[in-house]
Parts: structure tokens; sequence; C-alpha cells
């Protein structure tokens, strides 16, 4: 459900309201808090969002940033060269930020980014220029109180399991979502179920500094699938329990918003995150986001990613339309080795509904479908973790768990990329490798061989993990 | 007084000596006017034996002072006529080395040249009686030890880290005259990881895997003429391997227990190093197509030959 227009209306009023009469008691001497910071002290947040307002819908975000386009230069192109353009097209500003190869063009909010991005990609010192798409989650989340985990159990994680328990801090897994639940600060808390984790180099794009806390949800539930703590007696299961993580913000909740984080979730902010992950230090990037343009800067950090080692995994879409568009960057997929599109499969190994059907389709794990019950134990099947407590989280508390039934390809994902995790853990140093061996053990479902439904099949960890001998 | 005579200590000799074993009851004697006309040697020692030649075979020893009409000499050896007492059936004549008896009377017996089978007992060099000729029908058991150099060399490579391997076993050979059958068994046993193979680069995974080759092969073949104490020989054959693959994790059907048939042709050089022992220095080929491939790592690199390229070490026990 999209609120209207008059809400983000409100909500931005609210929240210039909010921050005015706080700043007007705040001491003068000191830089004003930030809500967030407000947040992460302990203090009560001083604003509500409107009560149709629900994280469980999307905010009715534009398609595109306003007013930003990403433009990537040719090597030795002066400075001067885009700032002639640029200033052609009435840009406000060029940035480039670190962490990118590609420069930022600020343009008013009102452009068309749309036309001016093709008319400075036709310059002949470009080598694209394209708008910044929002990044969308690909999620539809649930009634908290569901516990059961047969994903997990579907694919055979017991037996996985006795191959490789859970991996090692050692193997670091960049979760670059809407943040995550991994601190005890204020009046935020880490959720239960990743007590003991390792946390390595978070980093929040939206707010621009070092603690991505997830105020959302979805990128709490998507670490949980990959590495939730495990035998602690506590909730659920990971699949590589023992994983390092690094939480990275690049999409903001409507909380963020609400808060006024001085950045939205883009593909600039995806490619620069990808880039902030391969520097350091981790070998597997999980993308349970995408966007529906080709934006070529995410493509070029995902292989620079690959070219330092790190396998990718991205979610295949939640369209469920064979005709639908295709989302990237999974859409790379197919070109680019090391990085796989991820679709879902229901309790009975079926494309989920929703799950993209398309020829970048390379992999599926499940995904959940929560209008089923295939498995009769009384609830939907969607995929079960820890993640904030969703009511609450709607009325700004953040340090409420639950558990809950997500379904969507952000929820396949994971799946692979904690079985990369384990596979690298292993011994798989190759991105490529990794890529080849899930692909090459993957249940096959379906049309026989590869199909747009479920690309070579179901992952199959035990089998992955297994192996091969001279033999068999 | 009556003398055994003991068996002379060769293989040949211990069926022969059996049937040969003769008394000493006194020297018999050739007469005056016969040994005016003839060269007469005489036995300088117990036990002197005298050969027959092609095939080799003990046809009796004597004892010492039974005189013998040399009808030739060949070399180091007289061609002599054994006594009516001593002689087989049909087996009249003999050979009997220089150094066993000595020219009693008549003129030395014509020279002529020896033959083939016994040319390599150089003039001067031999103070003692050098083994005839092998004899027809021999029986050997060996051990032996060789290194294979695999046909899907990629694969084991992938799993086990090395190339090739060493096989060792034993078996059975019965030769008759020129030809030889064997029948072998060899063992090889090595463990390695479980592996993750793309564009032929290799990453283990730390799962153990164990490999077990055991051929059984049957080959036959031809011995060349000898060459001193060294003969040369080559052969082929069939072989058949039983393969097992078993690697932890595994369920019992996901392990491999199969037999694979193929060919081997063998080539080498034995050489006496004994009168009963015999080491041989065997090089062979093996192949047995069509064994291995998918689903396994062989399928990566497009191998499916569990045979190879080996070296072989031999000792034999026999005659």
């Amino acid at each position: 459900m999209f609120v209207t227009r008059g809400f983000r209306v409100l909500i931005a009023l609210s929240v210039a309201l909010a921050v005015a009469t706080w700043s007007a008691r705040a001491p003068h001497a000191q830089a004003p808090l930030t809500l967030k910071q407000q947040l992460l002290a302990g203090g009560a947040l001083p604003l509500t969002l409107p009560a149709e307002h629900s994280r469980l819908a999307a905010l009715p975000r534009p398609h595109v940033a306003p007013g930003r386009i990403l433009v990537k230069t040719v090597d030795g192109a002066a400075p001067a060269t885009l700032q002639s353009l640029a200033s052609r097209l009435g840009a406000q500003g060029i940035s480039s930020p670190a962490n990118a190869d590609f420069s930022i063009v600020t343009l008013p909010a009102d452009a068309d980014v749309v036309a001016a991005a093709a008319e400075l990609a036709a310059q002949p010192d470009i080598v694209y220029a394209t708008p910044d798409p929002v990044a969308i989650l690909a999620y539809v989340p649930n009634d908290p109180y569901y516990k059961y985990q047969w994903g997990l159990q579907r694919i055979g994680m017991e037996r996985a399991w006795d191959i490789n328990p859970g991996a090692n801090a050692e193997m670091i897994v960049a979760v670059i979502d809407s943040g995550m639940a991994y601190l005890d600060q204020g009046a935020y808390r880490q959720a239960p179920d990743l007590a003991g984790a390792t946390f390595i180099s978070p980093h929040d794009f939206i707010w621009d500094d070092d603690t991505p806390v997830d105020l959302d949800g979805h990128g709490t539930h998507v670490a949980g699938t990959i590495g939730e703590r495990s035998g602690n007696g506590v909730g659920a299961a990971g699949m590589a329990f023992n994983v390092a993580f690094m939480p990275i913000k690049v999409v903001g909740g409507p909380w963020d918003e609400a808060m006024g984080a001085p950045n939205v979730g883009t593909a600039s902010l995806v490619a620069i995150a990808i880039r902030y992950a391969a520097d350091h230090g981790a070998k597997v990037i999980n993308l349970s986001l995408g966007f529906d343009q080709d934006v070529p800067s995410v493509k070029d950090a995902i292989l620079y990613a690959i070219d330092k080692g790190v396998f990718v995994a991205a979610a295949a879409g939640n369209s469920g339309d064979a005709d639908s568009p295709p989302f990237y960057p999974a859409a790379y997929a197919p070109s680019v080795e090391g990085l796989v599109a991820v679709g879902a499969v229901d309790f009975n190994f079926n494309r989920a509904y929703y799950s993209n059907s398309n020829d970048y389709v390379e992999i599926a794990a499940p995904g959940g479908d929560i209008t089923a019950d295939e498995n009769h134990d009384g609830y939907g099947d969607g995929i079960l973790q820890q993640t904030i407590d969703q009511q609450l989280a709607s009325e700004g508390v953040f340090d409420q768990f639950g558990y809950f039934f997500f379904q969507g390809t952000s929820m396949s994902t994971p799946h692979v990329s904690g079985l990369a995790a384990l596979l690298m853990n292993q011994g798989v140093t190759d991105p490529k490798a990794v890529e080849w061996a899930i692909e090459h053990f993957a249940t096959d479902v379906g049309e026989p061989g590869r199909d747009n439904d479920t690309g070579f099949g179901v992952i199959n960890p035990r089998n992955t993990l297994r192996g091969l001998g001279v033999s068999r | 007084m009556i003398r055994p005579v003991p068996i002379l200590a060769s293989a040949a000799g211990l069926w022969l000596a059996s049937v040969l074993q003769v008394t000493a009851q006194q020297a018999p004697t050739i007469s005056a006017g016969a040994a005016a006309q003839t060269s007469i040697v005489r036995t300088t020692t117990d036990h002197a034996a005298v050969w027959r030649r092609s095939p080799s075979q003990l046809l009796a020893t004597l004892p010492i002072d039974v005189d013998l009409e040399a009808i030739a000499k060949e070399g180091q050896w007289y061609l002599v006529r054994l006594p009516e007492k001593y002689a087989l059936p049909g087996l009249e004549t003999g050979y009997v080395f220089e150094g066993r008896v000595r020219l009693v009377s008549g003129p030395p017996p014509p020279n002529r040249a020896p033959a083939t089978s016994s040319s390599h007992y150089t003039e001067g060099k031999e103070t003692q009686p050098v083994a005839p000729p092998a004899p027809f029908f021999r029986v050997r058991g060996y051990g032996s030890l060789a290194y294979e150099w695999f046909l899907a060399n990629d694969s084991f490579n992938a799993v086990l880290g090395h190339r090739g391997g060493l096989f060792y076993g034993g078996g059975g050979q019965v030769i008759f005259g020129h030809l030889f059958a064997d029948v072998g068994f060899e063992h090889f046993g090595n463990t390695g990881q479980r592996v993750i193979v793309l564009d032929g680069d290799v990453f283990p995974l730390g799962i153990s895997d164990t490999i077990t080759m055991e051929p059984v092969t049957v080959s036959g073949g031809y011995r060349f003429r000898p060459k001193g104490k060294s003969v040369a020989y080559a052969g082929a054959g069939y072989t058949s391997l039983r393969f097992r693959e078993r690697a932890e994790f595994a369920d019992p059907g996901e392990n491999t227990d199969e037999r694979f048939n193929g060919f081997v042709i063998l080539g080498g050089v034995e050489y006496a190093v004994h009168r009963w022992v015999f080491v041989s220095g065997e090089a062979r080929f093996t192949g047995i197509p069509n064994a291995i491939g998918a689903p396994g790592v062989a399928a990566e690199f497009n191998e499916t030959n569990l045979g190879g390229f080996s070296v072989a070490l031999k000792v034999s026990v026999g005659n």
C-alpha cells in the first residue's frame, strides 16, 4: 500500500516542526543532534508517523532520485570537461564520493533527470550517464508470530552443517540493506539472536555515519537468514551462523526519512557500498535489493568487488511476471561470473508467485509464500527470522524483537549468501568458482536444465559443500 | 663300497637327480685298444655333471675316475660318450666341463665351434662351470612395486595431489621355453580431499576422499634370447580393476565400488641375480577406458580412463 503525497508532506512538516522545536531547546553552544543521534542517545523521538503509515508498505518514493545523475567520464578527461557539460544542463554541483569511480551531478529537484542523463551520455567524454534509481527492497513481510523455518530444512541444511558447522568469524558477509539491529546503544537494541556475533566496519550511507542501525527490519531479517546465531537456545537458525557481519545501510526506512536522513537509498549508494564492502574485507555481499534500470556504476562496482575476491548474491526481483522488466543488479548476472541472480521458490520448490521469471535468473532458494500452508503447520509458508517488532517499530520503538515470516527474493537471496559463506570458508576463494559450484550442485526443478523460473535449480548446500571426488 | 651321489644343487637337477641318482660301485674302464684310438678323459672330481643341450638337461653326475670317450671339444666343454651304465636310453652323449676331467689317453679330441647357446662362456674367464641354458619349463612367484602415471592425471592430481601413485603386489609366472604367462595382483591406496574445480583451478574442501585401486592382470608374452644373465620380454594381457572411492559425509550409495576392465601392454628386462632369484624392470601401459567421468571431477577435465603408464620392479623366485 502506498501512502499519498499528502502524507509525505505531512511527514516532512512534522519532521521540520519537530526539529525546529527541538533545536530551539538545544543548548545554543552545541551543534544540534540529529534525530538518529537522539535515538541512539536514548531519547524519545519527538515525532510519530501517521497512524495509517506502516513500515510494511513502502513510502511513495520517486522512481529515480530527484535531481541526481551518475556520470563516469573517460579516463584522462579533465574535471573541467564534466564541469562544463554539467553547467550547460543547469547542474548545481558535482561530487565524487569516496569508494566510487563515478561522479554525481546534482540538478534542480524538478529537473528531468532522464532527459538530462541522456543528453549528457551523448557527449564524447562520457562513458555513461544515468539517473540514480531508488533502490527497492524486495520483501513482503507478514504477521509477526510464526516460528518455523521450513526453508532451511527443505534444502537440507542439517546435513550441510555436518560438513561445515556455520563457518567462522573470518568469513565476513556484507549485508547491504536497510541496516541491521546489531547495536545496543541508547534506545536501540541488538537483536537477541545476533548476540555474540562479530560486526566488522559497519557503515550507514543514509546518515553518513558508522552506526547503520536498522529502523525498518528488512536488513535484520536478511542478516538472520545468513547467519543468525544457532545452537544458542534462542530463536531461530541461520545458514552460516558463525560468520561476521558487515552491516551497511543504503536504504532508509520511513523513520530515517522522517528523522531527516540526508540521503535516500539510491543506486549510487549501492555502488558505493559495494566498493566499501570489498575494500573493508567482505567475502560475500548480499544484495536483497535492486532497481528496474541498468546502472553501469553498480555493475562496475560488482566487477570491482568480484575482482577482489568477493562473491555477490542479488535478488531477482518480486514482480512475478515473466514480462516484467529486468531487475538490476541481478540482471547483470549472466554476464558477470561471481554474481548470481536469485529467484524464490515456495515450500514445494515451485517458483514463488512473485519471483521474477527471466533469462537472468540463475539459481533459486526458499523465498516463501505466505498465502499457502503446504507444510500444514498452521502458518503461511514465509521465511521466518527474528527482526525488529514490526508493530512497535512503526511506533518508534526499536528495542523489541519478534520472529516474522517474510517472503520475497529478498529472503531467498540470503540463503545463497549464507551458502557462499560456508563454501568460501571451506576454501573456495574464487567467487567465480563459488557461483559455479552453487549452480552445478543445484537441485534441478521445473523444466530440465536451466529455466527462467528457477535458473539451474534450488540450492543444495550439502552437495555443494561436499564437492567432487574423482568418480563422483 | 656304495656311495650315494649328492643331488646336484640346481633347479633343473632337483627333479632330474631323482631320476638319475646313481651309485658308484666301481670306476668303469675302457679297453686299452680302444683307448689307443680314441681320446679318453677321466673325471677328476666327484659329482662331475654331464649335460644335454637344447633343451638343457642333466644326464648324469659321475664319481671320480670314470673314463669317458671324448668325441669333440667345444670351447671349455668336452662332448663325451657316457658309459652304458650312466646313459639314459637315447641319450648316450653329453657335455662335461673341462675342469671336471683330464685327458688321460689318445689325442686331443677335435675342436668344434661352440654352439650358440654356449657361446657366452668366454674362454679363460670361467674357472667354474657356468649354469647351462635355462630349463624349458619354469615356475616363479614374484613381488612387484610399480609407479603409475595416471591417464586421468588431472583428476587424480586435483583430489590426491599427485598425478600418479605407487602400486604394490605380487603374482605368479610360468615359462614355457620362450613363452610366458603371468597373473598379477596389485594395490594402490591414497587419501586426498574432495574439491571444487573451475577452469583448471582446484579448491580443496577439507573433506577426506580415499581412493583404492586393485588391478588383477592376466598377461602373456614372449621371452627373447638371453644375453648374459638378462632376458628381454614383451607381452600383453587383460586387466580387471576394482576401483573404490570413499569420502567423508557420504551416503552409502555415494561411495564408489566398481570393477572396470581393460588391457595392458608390457615389456621389460629380467636379470638373473642368482640361480633362483630374478629381478625385472618392466614398463607397462594400461588402458581402462570409459571408467570415470560425470558426475566426478574427471568430467571437469574430460578424463575417462583409469589406466596409465607405469614402470615396475619385480623380484621373482623360481627356476
